[in-house]
C-alpha cells in the first residue's frame, strides 16, 4: 500500500440520524490509497458530534458556531490539505450520495488525474424528484448566467478537488452557493473540470434537510453578490 | 459661480481619490488587471458624466428626452451626496467582505485547533 491518503470530508449539522449509516459504509482504502474521513460538525445541536466521535477512524472537527454547508466544507478541504492528501472528496450526511457512486468518483480522479470531479445527479436524474430536477437545473443555467461556466449539476454536494484544486480554489460563500463559487474559481484558474453520472438517493428525510426551491433565490442573490464583490476587489 | 463648475469641484474629490485607491490597491497586489479595469471604468464614467453635465442635459432637454428643470443648487448638493454615497458603500462593503473572510478564517483555524487539542 502506498503511504498516501485520499480523504473524504463529510460536512455535517444535525445529522445524527443519518451519518452513521454514511460513515459505516465508506471504505478505508481506495487504489492503494488509504481514506481519512473527516466529519466536520458544523455546530450541530443535536448529538451529531458524539455519534460521530465514536467510529475511532474519523476525524472530527467541531465548528464552535453553525457557519454553513460552504464553510464546513471549506474546513474539511483545508484539514485535508494540511495533512497531505492527494484527492479530497466530498460528500453529504443525510445519505442522498451513494457511498459506491464517492468511491467511483474518486477512482475516476485518480486514474485520471482531473483537478475537479463532480458527481452529477442531473445525467441521468435517477431518483430526484421533478421538483428538485426543475430547481437544480435553473441554478446550473444561472451559475452560467452569472459566472459563463456551464456544469449540468452545479449543486451536487458530491465533488472530488485534488491537491491542485484545493490550493488554487479561493471560495469565500459560506452558505449553500459556495457548489457554484466553487466550479467558477475552478473555471478562473483553467483547472480540469470533469462530471459523472451519479445516483441521487432521496428519501424523506434527505429531502426535508436539503434545499428548497425557495433557498434557490438565497442562493442566486449570494452568486450575485460574489460577482459584484469580484467587481469591487477584483 | 456656475453649478456646473461647482458640480465638478465638489465630487471631483471622490473621484479622483476613487482612481487613486484602485491604482494602489493594483499596485499592492490586492487588486487584479480585470478588477482595476472595472473601477477606472467606473470612475471615469462618473468623471465623464460630470464634466459634460451640462451637455448631456442640453441634448437631452433638445431632443425632448427630458423635461426637467436646469441644475439648482439643491441638485448639486444631491447628486454631491449620492455619489459620496456611493463612494462610502463601495469602499464599506469591501471592507465588509474583506472582514468577513477574516473571522471565517479565524473560526475554521480555531476550530481545527481546538478539535485537535480534544483528541
Amino acid at each position: 500500500m502506498k503511504n498516501e491518503y485520499i480523504a473524504i470530508v463529510i460536512p455535517a449539522y444535525n445529522e445524527e440520524h443519518s451519518i452513521i449509516k454514511v460513515l459505516k459504509s465508506l471504505p478505508s482504502n481506495i487504489k492503494n490509497y488509504q481514506i481519512k474521513i473527516i466529519v466536520v460538525n458544523d455546530g450541530s445541536t443535536d448529538n451529531t458530534a458524539l455519534v460521530v466521535d465514536k467510529f475511532k477512524n474519523v476525524i472530527l472537527i467541531n465548528h464552535i458556531i453553525n457557519s454553513g454547508a460552504g464553510a464546513a466544507t471549506r474546513t474539511g478541504l483545508h484539514f485535508a490539505k494540511s495533512i497531505g492528501c492527494k484527492y479530497i472528496a466530498t460528500m453529504d450526511a443525510d445519505g442522498q450520495h451513494l457511498p459506491t457512486d464517492t468511491v467511483k468518483a474518486l477512482k475516476y480522479a485518480v486514474e485520471n488525474k482531473t483537478d475537479l470531479t463532480i458527481g452529477s445527479r442531473l445525467m441521468t436524474s435517477e431518483g430526484m424528484p421533478w421538483h428538485k430536477i426543475i430547481g437544480n437545473k435553473g441554478l446550473s443555467l444561472i451559475t452560467f448566467l452569472v459566472f459563463g461556466v456551464f456544469v449540468i449539476d452545479s449543486q451536487s454536494g458530491l465533488k472530488v478537488f485534488s491537491k491542485k484544486a484545493v490550493e488554487n480554489i479561493n471560495f469565500h460563500n459560506n452558505g449553500y452557493a459556495f457548489c457554484s463559487e466553487v466550479i467558477w474559481q475552478a473555471h478562473k484558474n483553467h483547472l480540469s473540470i470533469v462530471e459523472i453520472p451519479i445516483k441521487a438517493v432521496y428519501t424523506e428525510y434527505s429531502i426535508s434537510k436539503g434545499q428548497s426551491n425557495w433557498n434557490s433565490i438565497e442562493i442566486v442573490r449570494q452568486l450575485v453578490k460574489r460577482r459584484i464583490m469580484e467587481f469591487i476587489n477584483g | 459661480m456656475d453649478k456646473y463648475v461647482l458640480l465638478i469641484i465638489l465630487n471631483m474629490p471622490f473621484v479622483i481619490f476613487g482612481f487613486i485607491k484602485a491604482f494602489s490597491m493594483y499596485g499592492k497586489g490586492i487588486l487584479r488587471r480585470g478588477g482595476l479595469i472595472a473601477r477606472l471604468f467606473f470612475w471615469a464614467l462618473i468623471s465623464f458624466c460630470l464634466i459634460f453635465a451640462q451637455q448631456i442635459y442640453n441634448f437631452l432637454s433638445n431632443n425632448k428626452l427630458t423635461n426637467s428643470p436646469p441644475l439648482s443648487l439643491a441638485d448639486v448638493l444631491l447628486t454631491t451626496g449620492v455619489i459620496f454615497c456611493l463612494f462610502l458603500s463601495m469602499r464599506a462593503y469591501s471592507k465588509i467582505d474583506n472582514l468577513e473572510n477574516r473571522v471565517t478564517d479565524l473560526h475554521e483555524k480555531l476550530s481545527i485547533e481546538l478539535s485537535n487539542k480534544n483528541k
